[in-house]
């Protein structure tokens, strides 16, 4: 595990020294104390003040950067420089004596929520609750996995690819008995964590680099991806979204509400479904049909956003006009179009709430066109009693706060369960409540008992998402062999995973490291560097301001050519400097960096797209059907061919002269299994007959057992 | 028996899945109705089954009703003029090669629909369908596979040209989603092995040798449905109907013709598909949401429609298939009747649709708009309507309900009725 092994130790040691016997709250849906809040060594303010201040950082190239230490999770350190600016980049890239006192800082900060004794009494706990569903409906358990398929699973849930040759075998050839629950906390803290973790959000909240005519979200993404790598709270991480104020250009966590900037209801309908599994959709234009959602419910809910404004038309057309004007530099044109107009986005709170009801809104309730009063949606009648709900309605100004506080709040009958059964569908394949993005029917849950000890956890881990995934990936349930989906998700008792095919991400990122090794793993895009500089009053959008962007991205370095939108992001050369920790090789056009650091979504042609990469315009649209343009990719496009010529895999399969050994290495590369003797014997013959081990690797890429996970 | 049929359970898919490779494979071609015979008096309606194939022209961002189909004087009026065809009625001064085919198509001006936000409605014209978060429903093509079987042994039953797939089967298996074509020019991508013949097929032989293992012990539907991706790409890959997806086989002056841009040469890819033995293509075109500078747009977007369009109608009618195919333009909604001098926002009350071939009537218009142009004054089509209308000339059972998945009826264009007045 290169350089990253003794950090790895390190937090282990530290997990370890946190073990402890507390018993989980008993009742269930009820909110426990949290066990493990005791257990915080050394409280965040008695950071020794070394290890809290400036640091002038020097990476193993010599490059020297002075910074504040943030955090350092999963093998990614974010630091912050003087101008307030966050910059991340992995562990492996720094000198020895700087991986040191990074992980130093990290070690005196404070520990996670739970510890390992409780993740396993948790994972106990849903056991008991599966195997009692089990029992009751007379299905049988699954067998437990191989601990082959186990490694090559886990990869995949948690880091999003597939192990190596290497990483395979020594899971493997561990003889140690508590290797399962030891690679997950090793998987959970690596930069992969993180890459898998985005690709999963971004499908969630439509991530995308393009706001419509050029305008760039990047630094929203940046800002997401600091998030998962600091492990920020899944509650912290949502109020921060929906509370951010400011402009595109210079505030990340404003891209949330900013996308939806041009049509704010869609905002809210798609915000209260995917954060409250509200299904809304419908009730935006007429009452829902059959749930509880009436369009006024709807206007009351949107009406905290009433006094919210997103887009600025006049800035937007002034950056039009600009970069209509004939008197531009030459690029001129791709300054004013990719940076200015992000000037346009800019959300800010005014004084009054001016949402009011349609027009021709058709029922008695309220009248047309009457202003819309801000009121909060109550599922039952206790709302009155629940401490989510104490907001104050004054000050337009601070609606959206308010909704925030009461949205994210541990006992907002919504937030936490929406949340907790979104992640167990990611580990399992199928959620508790199908689906994730409508909860209004509690009666349909396949197992409503299990629904609510997963969100009594989800509040007990204190939305820290990794460590719920930790409970989850350490249940016997989750380490069980995987089975066919059913056709109606009700009827699931979670004998185990549902068989899945990879995700396009998963899938991609599988064959950059069949490729290129684990190399990509710690290359990190970043493109949100220098945005901040377009950050401009809205009077001084003309060409004064242009050329003067123009020549300090000159002064800077930054090229302009081959940028241009025809290019720009199709050529992949253009790209690879903007790689944080090397440059990611390019083979056959395919610039070869994990899924979550290429453009979002990746190009309609691209592999990922043709593997059911969502194109970010509705939430949950990832798809793993099969098409014939994706095999032809796979038979005959260049993702094959960079495979099976002066690949990863095939440097580690001719690293051995025996064919037998060579076949067997190509086995662990993609299966992470050794191959059966009958496989053996087969694969030998086809190389007596005319195949080479390029081919075996062809035939390997296009099996079944490639693609899917069981 | 009848519901067993109808009913996708776990069993019916398999035997459906194993039905399908049967058709695929060329073995059997029989045409199957699931459940009973047809109604009599739907199969004698006129225009029953006229249509072999469908071409779907998707205008996605909704196209101006009035600066298009259904031009308007007075306060409404838009930059354009009106010009007369010899057809008898009006289209905008944006269209004129359309106007001298006007003769040749049945124009829809009563669309009518109740959603006007972009993904919502294109889910709804695209399917026949509300979008629900609970369930994907089939397109058109869809429907067709499971109810008439594949349209060829090779090529596949349904394509999708500018736009991904989308899952467009719906809650029908897998390969009933159409096959999308990202780029009409570049044709179907990498369907040429890099590898000798000999060695992909030593390659094969051995995958296929070394994989069934794990599909045998999996028993997956899915795992399944990529075994039959594998053998019908194959089929692809190794017959002469690859010719179909590759417009350098046209003369340079029909590629002219259509235009040379991806929508024109969608348009012309769908003609070679359908000739081919391809049953449905749909040819998206991005770019109508004018909310702003609808001159601009229509003198644009519009010039590429009207021209590609035009040369589709004129050359499967000169080569006999405008009777046996059913051309349709498609769009997301109208738009407002008030002009801002730029541009107008979104309008489902009324809107404009085409249906041309396929049984329809030549040079008709079906209903119309108010004065204004905001509301349907007789004969309003919905969308569901217009999915029942193309099902009816393909000769579908419309009536007929299926059971999804999820024990739920749904009949194809949701209990829409078709509008038997547009056939000939």
């Amino acid at each position: 595990m290169k350089s990253h092994t003794f950090w790895f130790n390190l937090t282990l040691i530290a997990t370890s020294v946190a073990l402890v016997t507390a018993s989980l709250g008993k009742s269930k849906g009820k909110a426990s104390k949290n066990p493990a809040d005791k257990e915080q060594p050394i409280p965040a303010d008695s950071i020794p003040g070394d290890l809290n201040g400036w640091h002038v950082w020097t990476a193993s190239s010599g490059q020297k950067l002075e910074a504040k230490f943030k955090t350092l999770e999963n093998g990614i350190v974010t630091v912050e420089e003087k101008d307030k600016k966050q910059l991340r980049f992995a562990l492996s890239r720094l000198s020895e004596g700087d991986q040191q006192f990074a992980k130093a800082c990290q070690s005196a900060r404070p520990l996670a929520p739970m510890s390992q004794a409780v993740i396993h009494q948790a994972a106990a706990r849903l056991d008991e609750t599966i195997n009692a569903s089990l029992k009751r409906n007379s299905v049988a358990a699954n067998p437990p996995t191989t601990d082959a398929q186990f490694v090559r699973r886990l990869y995949l849930d948690t880091i999003g690819r597939i192990p190596t040759e290497q990483e395979a075998q020594a899971f493997l050839t561990d003889p140690s008995s508590a290797k399962r629950a030891t690679l997950i906390n090793t998987l959970l803290n690596s930069p992969g964590y993180t890459m898998n973790l985005f690709n999963w959000l971004a499908d969630m909240l439509r991530v995308k680099d393009d706001y419509g005519k050029g305008t760039k979200a990047f630094l929203y993404e940046d800002w997401l991806k600091d998030q998962i790598a600091m492990n920020v709270p899944w509650d912290v991480m949502v109020r921060e979204m929906l509370t951010a104020d400011g402009k595109l250009n210079v505030n990340g966590a404003s891209g949330f509400l900013l996308r939806d900037a041009q049509m704010p209801l869609d905002g809210v309908s798609n915000l209260l479904t995917t954060f409250l599994g509200a299904n809304v959709s419908c009730a935006q234009c007429h009452d829902h049909p059959f749930a509880d959602w009436t369009q006024r419910d709807f206007y009351s809910m949107a009406a905290f956003f009433g006094a919210t404004d997103g887009f600025h038309e006049d800035v937007y057309r002034k950056t039009r006009k600009l970069a209509k004007s004939e008197e531009l530099p030459r690029m001129g044109k791709y300054v004013v179009n990719q940076l200015l107009s992000a000037n346009a986005y800019n959300l800010v709170d005014l004084p009054t709430n001016h949402l009011k009801f349609p027009a021709d809104y058709k029922y008695q309730d309220v009248k047309p066109s009457a202003p819309a009063v801000p009121e909060l949606i109550r599922w039952s009648d206790t709302a009155k009693e629940n401490p989510a709900y104490k907001v104050t309605l004054s000050q337009p100004s601070q609606l959206r706060n308010q909704f925030a506080a009461w949205m994210v709040h541990p006992e907002n009958p919504r937030f936490a369960a929406s949340i907790a059964n979104r992640v167990w569908k990611k580990v399992f394949g199928l959620a508790v409540q199908e689906p994730v993005s409508d909860l209004d029917d509690p009666s349909a849950a396949s197992n409503p008992e299990l629904l609510a000890q997963i969100t009594t956890y989800m509040k007990q881990a204190k939305f820290d998402l990794r460590e719920f995934q930790r409970i989850l990936f350490n249940t016997a349930a989750y380490q069980r062999q995987a089975s066919q989906a059913p056709e109606d998700p009700k009827t699931w008792r979670f004998q185990g995973p549902t068989l899945r095919r990879m995700t396009a991400e998963q899938a991609w990122d599988s064959i950059v490291t069949l490729a290129a090794g684990d190399e990509a793993d710690h290359l990190l895009l970043c493109r949100s560097e220098n945005l901040q500089n377009t950050d401009v009053p809205a009077d001084a959008i003309n060409l004064v301001t242009v050329n003067k962007l123009m020549d300090e991205m000159e002064e800077n370095g930054i090229s302009l050519k081959g940028k241009g939108r025809k290019k720009g992001g199709k050529n992949p050369k253009a790209t690879v400097d903007l790689y944080e920790g090397g440059k990611p090789q390019i083979r056959s056009g395919l610039v070869l960096a994990r899924a979550s650091e290429l453009p979002q979504p990746a190009p309609e042609n691209h592999f990922l797209r043709l593997f059911g990469q969502s194109d970010r315009l509705v939430s949950d649209t990832n798809t793993n059907d099969g098409s014939v343009p994706q095999l032809l990719q796979l038979m005959n496009g260049p993702v094959q061919e960079i495979i099976t010529h002066n690949s990863a895999v095939m440097a580690a399969a001719t690293r051995t002269k025996a064919p037998a050994d060579q076949i067997s290495s190509l086995y662990f590369s993609f299966l992470a299994r050794p191959p059966s003797a009958d496989e053996s014997a087969k694969a030998l013959a086809a190389l007596k007959g005319g195949l080479g081990i390029p081919d075996l690797a062809w035939v390997l890429l296009n099996s079944r057992e490639f693609l899917f996970v069981p | 028996m009848k519901s067993d049929l109808l009913r996708l359970n776990e069993l019916s898919r398999r035997t459906f899945v194993e039905r399908m490779a049967q058709a695929a494979f060329g073995i059997t071609l029989l045409p199957f109705i699931p459940g009973e015979r047809l109604h009599a008096e739907e199969a004698a309606a006129p225009g029953f089954g006229k249509a072999k194939a469908v071409i779907m022209l998707q205008l996605s961002g909704g196209l101006s009703q009035i600066d298009s189909f259904d031009p308007k004087t007075g306060d409404s009026k838009g930059p354009g003029s009106a010009l007369g065809t010899k057809a008898g009625y009006q289209v905008s001064s944006y269209l004129p090669e359309i106007a001298s085919i006007a003769d040749k198509i049945t124009v829809i001006r009563s669309m009518t629909a109740k959603v006007g936000v972009h993904e919502q409605a294109r889910y709804l014209m695209r399917t026949g369908f509300e979008k629900r978060g609970t369930i994907v429903h089939p397109i058109l093509g869809a429907w067709a596979q499971h109810y008439l079987g594949t349209s060829h042994p090779t090529l596949p039953s349904s394509v999708c040209i500018n736009r991904p797939a989308n899952h467009g089967n719906g809650f029908f298996p897998a390969t009933m989603s159409p096959l999308p074509i990202l780029d009409p020019a570049e044709g179907l991508p990498h369907a040429i092995p890099r590898a000798q013949a000999s060695i992909m097929d030593q390659r094969l032989a051995l995958l296929h040798d070394m994989d069934h293992h794990f599909s045998d012990t999996t028993k997956d539907s899915g795992v399944a449905a990529y075994n039959e991706f594998y053998e019908s790409t194959l089929r692809l890959m190794k017959g002469k109907d690859l010719q179909c997806f590759d417009l350098n086989q046209e003369p340079a002056s029909l590629r002219e013709k259509y235009g040379n841009n991806r929508f024109g040469q969608g348009c012309l890819l769908a003609r070679r598909l359908v000739e081919g033995g391809v049953r449905y293509v749909e040819v998206e075109s991005g770019g109508w949401d004018m909310h702003k500078d609808i001159d601009g747009g229509m003198e644009d977007r519009g010039g590429e429609f009207d021209t590609a369009f035009a040369a589709l109608i004129r050359d499967l009618d000169s080569r006999g298939l405008l009777d046996s195919t059913m051309v349709v333009v498609a769009t997301e909604f109208g738009r407002k009747p008030e002009f801002d001098g730029s541009g107008r926002g979104h309008h489902p009350l009324v809107f404009s649709c085409v249906v041309a071939g396929g049984g329809a009537k030549r040079g008709y218009v079906h209903g119309a708009s108010d004065a204004a142009g905001g509301h349907v004054e007789r004969d309003p089509v919905t969308v569901g309507d217009l999915h029942a209308t193309v099902a009816h000339a393909c000769g579908l059972p419309i009536a007929t309900p299926v059971i999804s998945p999820s024990g739920r009826p749904f009949t194809i264009g949701n209990k829409g009725k078709p509008v038997l007045g547009l056939f000939a």
